[in-house]
């Protein structure tokens, strides 16, 4: 899917429109015959729509994605045409971080310089003064209005949101919601008609109709919150809505005359009615993918609910949703005109598209932008200067540096969160050696629960799932190498009946019991004896989890129900997947080799590799999914890490890999784990299937985990504000809790390089760490598919908490305090309206303060400039990437580092 | 009997300080612009003089109600030589009876201070960060320690003070984010709403005032007692009448109902107090007037019929209802229509025993409204048929009907003959057993026809135990309040009435198991798409309303008003 990103991007005009192309008037018109493939136009609308995945499988995803293939700036210019979205931060956010000496003059110096260089300051127009002077300027200017918001305003101006005007530690965007305080937008050329008559009626027409798409969105999508659901629901989103709002009256009766007939007349394809509707609109066709930009962006989270249903659940029934939505927002925007009066001239609007207009960027956005780089310029410097790079001489080659063999190895996710408890192993036991690898281990896997016909892709959405692993109960450990009998046998439980089935049987019986009683509690007549009997259970409940006592654990309780406490710890990835009978022993071989090559594992192994997925724990927190790893599909970690430990123990699998070259030891024993990125613990799994000869390095280990628990505890206790380190331990089991933990909020750079380089650096959690050494990747192919797959997935997270922080109110999804669960898929904040997409405020800052620093992730990769140069040239994704510097790549290369700059241009970097 | 020796008016007077304590503390502990201490410590350590009181006054209200609780129960069992009648504690200043502490005084003010330490100690960390978290404690604490004070007040004049201060408070709470134009809409529709009901409940002080000499709860309740049926003076129906009028404004009954699914844009705690604690107050005013009322049987008639088509409106629309906070927000009206309906029946005692039960349920559900996602992982049922149980059970459908039927009705009339509860001398007695039993019925019958017959014998069970459940909870709130709340004559109308009500409510059950198996019938298809929108109420009347009122302050002149060519056809 990743690929067809690209290959359509040429959207109106992007790529066509040489020079000028102002465009003539409204003659250019042509019947509906002649309208360019409706197809086509969809498709280039649809690319520039990002999708949001239901909260189950919450990911991050790069609101961006589809105007990425356009420059930072340029997309910005794009955007604005038809939407308010906003790219870079104001001003007074970058005079209140350089007062705190986040960056300084030299940085602006270099920020200066270095656009010079790339042509994106044209001349001498700016200098260091100037930018220090705008900026201080939009400071003052800033404080005299607070403070005289201080003198003046009322109670309820003062109050404008959580982050607005009121709070005077942290300037945003006027982020607080989408209308207020009119945004001055003056390259806005396309508006809906919905919005230019919110600002002379007073019924908000804008509001309404997200409203009223958002309610029908919901209905079709409904995952079960409504008892009484729609007959009409495994429709195509068009025709559903269609048969509904041609009965519904409720835009009839808010004034919106007659909608029902109009509906009813419309035609009954989605795309026969964009088609329709445009030519009603008389829409020029070099506009008609502007104006359709224009009507998914005003309702851009159900577009891109939608995006979602067509591109990516793999249901055919929904393909067209996406032109759906579009239909539906366009018929609502061609009723209201129609019913008011509303026309377009459409030959006003000159439309010269942004791609080439560089120079029409005004002076404030550029300044902006060279804060922006200004303040990455100084954490880059931060970074490389903390990086040991003397490990990289030649003089240790890999033949004279036989290392000694390490106690331990554990791998890692590669998320930022990892980076503070590797940190702390390491330190206090130097013989343990880390890893950081995609938290999905290389498995690719759909991870089919028990009882289950179908299960969840547990790996990084750019891939597809290839193998199916069912979980099950695997069988009580029997020691290999002590060769002690069979502890417990599958069959000699439960008289002989199969332990599974019995799970399956009372899982069933419970979860039908759990229905029933919710029928209970929702229904028309049982709602009434429900309350009257059972409230004073909820008396109880209340007490329990306001004392926190009890706590609805989101994930792991479900995946217990029915399984009987003795079995817990052995219900995971099952071993018939296994069988060589469904899965040739070469072919998991290759799984395994696959996994060890990329992750640089070929050489050395330790008595005890541990694979450490990662999972959060949070309650009563629909988002939980989000914080959860991202390179599992927003799963936990678990079954991939537990499932490559048995791959990876397998002698049949071990054989293979020795003829290809890799040699594990016989006394190696690999372990699945799990970091609990909230509490820090680290726990293993599958401790029974450990040989007794190991038992000592496993106590060894948990022993120093614990230890290294405490002190990553004690290091992020102070960045979520208090000073008992328990505190952390709380906020896993609060069911109040807003902050569980900041997630990947520290995210600003991605380091490929090996261990031994970052090993004795500090990097706070900012950091993405992928294991990399480049001596032993003769032909790059490793450094290809870190390029390309993890290094996007790191991209992808930070331009989410980058688009949240800039724009929250268009790619974020407000306070959690107003979230709405709907149709148990998505956030609504408050009463409807739009879905909400990206992170929340709470995740981006507390108390006013960001924790999150929007920046660009900058990717430094221990690899020749030529290997690095190679990758990017063959994938025209990182080419957009890097030339339109949505990140920024730096190699290492002989204890120097080179920043990349456009096409190719290689930059030393003075340290 | 009056409790009078000093030690009986501290169960009262305690928690009633605290709140006094609580009110101070939210108006002098967060100044109006509280800009320096927003965040930070400071704040945080006024956050937790707040909320420690709140435990405190929870705590004081608690003990209250156990030592009021052993007096009264004591007696009533025999226990003691106490003299027969009411067990209550007076406090008294300038001959006007201030505080009035007796059975459903001494519940109501346990259930809104435990409420309210529940929704303080929650929004420490809900709010956290948020700026304007000093103002939400403010509004808070008021608003607990209003709503505290109303439900202890002696007399009408006090409790109509509170009354009106709890709507300034909940005002605040809704314009929590005054940016958001539906929380305006909610807060300024509910505003409006809020000064008809105190223009009536004025009214009706000054009419009582005129009839009784006093507003003192007690001896009005003395002086009524006197009357007999063909003695009430007209302004008994009318101040009755009045008092009615203000408790539906309170209690969002159709079709003032509009702001309450309104309301998802203030934080999700000022849901939880509103739905667990604000909405009961028309309730409670019904309960604690009650005796005033027992003899304008017409005018709890009109109550009763108001009560009804609330329930089955909301009802209803709950089910279409998609996202979680909407959903328990109709939800919130059908209840609030149960216990206006079950107020209208003269059925006192059960709907204060529907409050307590309501306000646990829905703070609950409110503050856990976050768990929407996990709860539905916990409801997929596995697929891969190895162990499903078989669905169709031995019994054909009318037998199932029958069975379930009589196991019910034998179980709701067992449970009430076993705690003595003689369901015939109960004003609406027969309609809300009814209510029960068709509820569970309803529950049985879809469990029986959709899973197999285990869970269809373990709902039966539970069914029956939930009758036990039920008739013992309301014999013990019954016992409790007996005392305090007015006896209403059944009459012929009210049969009549109970029947009406009776037919409507299986009318509502039978619609659902009809689009619970999707029977493609047009007409129903059309009905759910008009209750998807609560059938227009709100947009109508905003439709009525929005000439007054703009939902734009002003209209700004706009780049797109100067680029596209606007023409006004008309």
């Amino acid at each position: 899917m990743n690929d067809n990103r690209r290959d359509t991007m040429t959207a109106e005009g992007s790529n066509t429109a040489e020079g000028s192309n102002t465009v003539e008037g409204p003659d250019t018109v042509e019947g509906p015959g002649h309208r360019r493939g409706i197809k086509n136009l969809l498709a280039d609308v649809a690319e520039k729509i990002a999708p949001v995945w239901p909260l189950k499988d919450y990911i991050a995803v790069n609101p961006f994605a589809g105007v990425s293939n356009r420059k930072f700036l340029d997309a910005r210019s794009f955007l604005k045409v038809f939407s308010d979205c906003e790219t870079l931060m104001p001003l007074e956010y970058y005079a209140k971080r350089s007062i705190r000496h986040d960056f300084g003059d030299a940085e602006i110096l270099s920020a200066i310089s270095e656009f010079r260089y790339t042509k994106i300051l044209p001349d001498d127009s700016l200098g260091v003064d100037d930018v220090i002077a705008t900026m201080e300027g939009a400071h003052v200017a800033d404080h005299a209005r607070r403070n005289f918001d201080v003198i003046d305003a009322t109670d309820a101006a003062s109050s404008a949101a959580f982050e607005c005007s009121t709070n005077s530690q942290c300037p945003t965007n006027s982020q607080c919601s989408k209308n207020s305080q009119g945004s001055t937008n003056s390259r806005r050329l396309i508006r809906t008609f919905a919005e230019t008559l919110s600002e002379s009626h007073a019924i908000d027409w804008a509001d309404f109709v997200v409203d009223e798409i958002g309610k029908h969105c919901a209905a079709h999508y409904d995952g079960g919150q409504a008892a009484w659901a729609s007959p009409w629901k495994d429709l195509p989103l068009y025709e559903f809505w269609q048969r509904t709002a041609a009965r519904d009256r409720n835009a009839h009766i808010l004034g919106l005359t007659n909608f029902h007939k109009f509906v009813a007349d419309l035609p009954s394809t989605a795309d026969a009615a964009i088609t329709h509707l445009l030519n009603r609109l008389a829409v020029p066709e070099h506009l008609a993918a502007m104006v359709l930009l224009c009507q998914a962006y005003s309702v851009l989270g159900w577009s891109a609910w939608a995006k979602y249903q067509s591109a990516w659940s793999g249901d055919p029934a929904r393909q067209d949703d996406l032109a759906g939505l579009l239909a539906m927002r366009l018929a609502y925007d061609v009723a209201l005109g129609e019913r008011f009066g509303l026309n377009m001239h459409w030959s006003d609007i000159s439309f010269v598209d942004a791609a080439h207009s560089d120079a029409a960027v005004d002076r404030e956005t550029l300044i902006r932008l060279v804060l922006l780089r200004a303040s990455e310029i100084s954490l880059r410097n931060e970074i490389i200067a903390s990086l040991d790079v003397s490990k990289e001489l030649p003089t240790l080659a890999p033949e004279n540096c036989d290392k000694a063999r390490p106690a331990v190895q554990m791998v890692f996710c590669i998320d930022v969160r990892s980076e503070r408890i590797r940190r702390h192993l390491e330190t206090d036991w130097p013989e343990l050696e880390t890893f950081g690898f995609a938290g999905f281990f290389g498995m690719p896997i759909r991870y089919i629960p028990v009882g289950q016909s179908g299960g969840t892709a547990s790996l990084p959405v750019l891939l597809q799932p290839s193998i199916d692993v069912r979980e099950g109960l695997r069988c009580s450990g029997q020691p290999p190498l002590n060769g002690s009998t069979h502890a417990l046998s599958r069959e000699s439980l439960d008289d002989g009946a199969d332990p599974e089935d019995s799970i399956i049987a009372k899982r069933v019986s419970i979860r039908l019991w759990r229905k029933s009683w919710k029928w209970f509690q929702t229904s028309v007549v049982g709602c009434f004896p429900f309350v009257e009997s059972t409230g004073p259970l909820f008396a109880w409940k209340l007490l329990g989890r306001s004392l926190r006592w009890t706590g609805q654990t989101s994930v792991g309780a479900a995946r217990l129900d029915g399984v009987d406490a003795s079995f817990q710890s052995r219900l995971g990835p099952s071993e018939e997947t296994l069988h060589t009978d469904h899965w040739p022993v070469q072919e998991q071989a290759d799984v395994a080799e696959g996994m060890l090559r990329n992750l640089g594992m070929i050489e050395t192994f330790a008595r005890l590799v541990v694979l450490c997925g990662h999972a959060s724990q949070t309650d009563n927190n629909p988002l939980a999914a989000g914080l959860d790893c991202g390179a599992c599909g927003g799963h936990t970690g678990e079954p991939n890490a537990r499932f490559a430990a048995m791959l990876l123990n397998r002698p049949m699998v071990r054989n293979v890999l020795k003829n290809r070259g890799i040699t594990i030891p016989t006394d190696c024993v690999f372990v699945g784990g799990l970091h609990n990125t909230t509490t820090d613990e680290v726990s293993l799994f599958d401790r029974d299937h450990i040989p007794a000869s190991h038992h000592d390095d496993v106590a060894m280990l948990l022993d120093r985990a614990r230890l290294a628990t405490v002190r990553t505890r004690a290091e992020r206790a102070p960045l979520v504000g208090t000073a008992d380190a328990n505190d952390l331990l709380r906020r896993a089991r609060d069911w109040s809790e807003v902050q569980p933990e900041w997630g990947l909020a520290g995210n600003a750079a991605f380091i490929v390089a090996p261990r031994e380089m970052t090993r004795h650096s500090s990097l706070d959690g900012r950091s993405f760490l992928h294991s990399y050494e480049h001596k032993n990747d003769f032909d790059s192919s490793v450094l290809e598919t870190i390029m390309t797959a993890p290094m996007v997935v790191a991209h992808w997270i930070n331009m989410q908490y980058y688009a949240s922080t800039v724009d929250n109110g268009h790619f974020g999804s407000g306070s959690k305090t107003v979230h709405n669960v709907v149709g148990n898929f998505g956030i609504l904040s408050g009463n409807g309206g739009d879905l909400q997409t990206g992170l929340p405020l709470q995740s981006l800052q507390a108390g006013g303060e960001f924790q999150y620093a929007p920046m660009r992730l900058q990717s430094i990769i221990a690899a020749p400039r030529d290997s690095i140069q190679r990758v990017i040239t063959k994938h025209p994704l990182l080419q957009d990437l890097l030339n339109g510097q949505w990140m920024h790549v730096i190699a290492i290369e002989n204890d120097s580092f080179f920043q990349y700059a456009p096409d190719g241009d290689w930059v030393k970097l003075e340290r | 009997m009056g409790l009078e020796s000093g030690w009986a008016s501290t169960l009262v007077a305690c928690p009633a300080i605290l709140a006094l304590l609580l009110f101070a503390t939210g108006v002098a502990a967060f100044p109006g612009r509280p800009q320096s201490e927003r965040t930070g410590t400071a704040l945080t350590r006024r956050i937790g003089w707040v909320t420690r009181l709140t435990a405190c006054q929870a705590v004081a209200a608690l003990v209250s109600l156990t030592v009021w609780a052993w007096v009264h129960f004591g007696r009533l069992l025999g226990g003691t030589s106490l003299p027969k009648g009411d067990v209550f504690v007076e406090v008294v200043v300038a001959e006007q009876s201030l505080l009035l502490y007796d059975g459903v005084s001494a519940l109501m003010l346990a259930l809104v201070s435990s409420i309210g330490w529940v929704i303080c100690r929650f929004s420490v960390r809900y709010l956290h960060g948020e700026s304007g978290q000093a103002r939400y404690f403010r509004w808070t604490a008021i608003t607990i320690a209003a709503v505290s004070w109303m439900v202890i007040a002696g007399n009408l004049a006090l409790f109509v003070a509170c009354w009106v201060m709890t709507s300034i408070g909940l005002h605040h709470l809704l314009l929590h984010y005054p940016e958001r134009p539906a929380a305006r809409r909610a807060a300024w529709t509910i505003f409006i709403i809020s000064r008809f009901g105190d223009v009536a409940l004025v009214t009706a002080s000054v009419v009582l005032l005129q009839q009784f000499g006093t507003l003192d709860f007690r001896e009005m309740f003395t002086l009524v007692a006197a009357w007999n049926a063909d003695t009430v003076p007209l302004a008994a129906n009318v101040s009755a009448g009045l008092l009615i009028v203000g408790a539906v404004t309170k209690s969002a009954q159709f079709p003032l109902h509009t702001w309450l699914p309104l309301t998802m844009e203030t934080p999700t705690p000022v849901s939880a107090l509103m739905h667990a604690g604000i909405v009961n107050a028309g309730g409670y005013l019904v309960i604690r007037a009650s005796p005033l009322l027992a003899d304008a049987p017409e005018s709890l008639a009109v109550l009763a019929i108001f009560g009804a088509m609330t329930l089955l409106y909301a009802a209803v629309v709950m089910t279409t209802q998609t996202s979680v906070k909407k959903r328990l927000a109709y939800s919130t009206i059908a209840q609030m229509g149960f216990m206006m309906l079950q107020c209208g029946m003269g059925a006192f005692s059960a709907a204060m025993l529907h409050i307590l039960a309501h306000s646990a349920y829905k703070a609950h559900a409110f503050l856990g409204s976050g768990d929407a996602v996990s709860d539905a992982a916990r409801m997929v049922v596995p697929d891969c048929g190895r162990a499903t149980e078989s669905r169709v059970g031995r019994l054909a459908a009318p037998a199932r009907v029958l069975v379930t039927a009589i196991v019910l009705v034998a179980a709701m009339a067992g449970a009430f003959v076993l705690l003595g509860i003689d369901i015939a001398s109960k004003p609406g007695g027969g309609l809300l057993g009814s209510v029960v039993v068709l509820g569970l019925g309803f529950w049985n019958l879809h469990t029986a026809t959709r899973f197999g017959p285990v869970t269809w014998m373990q709902t039966m069970t539970l069914s029956v135990a939930l009758c036990l459940v039920y008739a013992a909870s309301f014999a013990v709130v019954d016992a409790a309040v007996v005392d305090g709340v007015g006896t209403l004559r059944t009459t012929t109308v009210s049969f009549v009435l109970s029947a009406l009500i009776l037919f409507a409510i299986i009318v509502g059950g039978v619609l659902q198991v009809t689009f619970s198996q999707a029977l493609p019938t047009p007409w129903l298809h059309e009905f759910r798409i008009h209750a998807g929108n609560g059938f227009y109420v709100e947009s109508l009347i905003r439709r009525l309303a929005t000439p007054l009122h703009r939902d734009r302050a002003s209209s700004k002149p706009s780049l797109a008003a100067a680029r596209n060519d606007i023409r006004n056809e008309r």
